[in-house]
């Protein structure tokens, strides 16, 4: 229910951990990626460094917004600076349970298409789009509605 | 569900922001219990009661 349940302290600490597994993850993704011959997968690579990036920064806007300009922040901004009180949660989960729910049609189109030629890496790329696709717009309309 | 939150929050001279502190949520949450667009879990309903020295019957009314 509270978002006051921890301290202030082990709050920065998670968030801390938090953020160096992110770039730590990404950091070694680009590296294995880059450590290829194909240049698809460097390719590849630059794009996960790119949105780990863009993942990062926006963390970070959020969790600023979430602890120093807490009476303008957002629900995505407490969501990321695990500050979340309980409406926030219910927006969160009602956004992750589209994602989980859409991933079903959306997975069996992709290996539907996948049996029609097309190439693996462009087949996943719209699986993971639409996949991100649909949690923003399940999450936007669940904050709206709530 | 219906709920005389804001009614009580005025009469009491505090913001949505200051509720919210107090409560422990949001102000997006106080606006959003406010115009019955959602509904409190019960220990947050109760804790809302208690803040205002009444009971959770009094405050919160099911639609019918």
């Amino acid at each position: 229910m509270s978002r006051t349940d921890r301290s202030p302290r082990r709050i920065a600490l998670g968030l801390a951990a938090g953020g160096l597994a992110a770039i730590v993850f990404t950091v070694s993704l680009w590296l294995l990626l880059h450590s290829q011959d194909s240049s698809s997968a460097r390719s590849m690579g630059n794009g996960v460094l790119v949105g780990g990036a863009a993942g990062f920064v926006a963390a970070v806007v959020g969790v600023w917004r979430a602890y120093r300009r807490r009476d303008s922040s957002t629900t995505a901004d407490r969501v990321f600076a695990r500050e979340a009180d309980e409406r926030d949660l219910t927006v969160w989960r009602s956004a992750t349970s589209a994602v989980g729910i859409a991933a079903l049609p959306l997975t069996a189109t992709a290996a539907v298409v996948l049996q029609l030629g097309v190439p693996v890496a462009a087949v996943m790329a719209v699986l993971l789009i639409s996949e991100l696709l649909v949690l923003v717009g399940a999450f936007l309309v669940a904050d709206r509605r709530l | 569900m219906l709920n005389d939150v804001r009614a009580l929050r005025e009469a009491a001279g505090l913001s949505q922001a200051a509720l919210g502190t107090a409560l422990g949520v949001s102000r997006q949450t106080v606006n959003s219990i406010e115009t019955g667009k959602y509904d409190p879990s019960l220990p947050l309903a109760i804790t809302i009661a208690r803040h205002f020295g009444t009971t959770v019957e009094e405050i919160f009314h099911v639609e019918d």
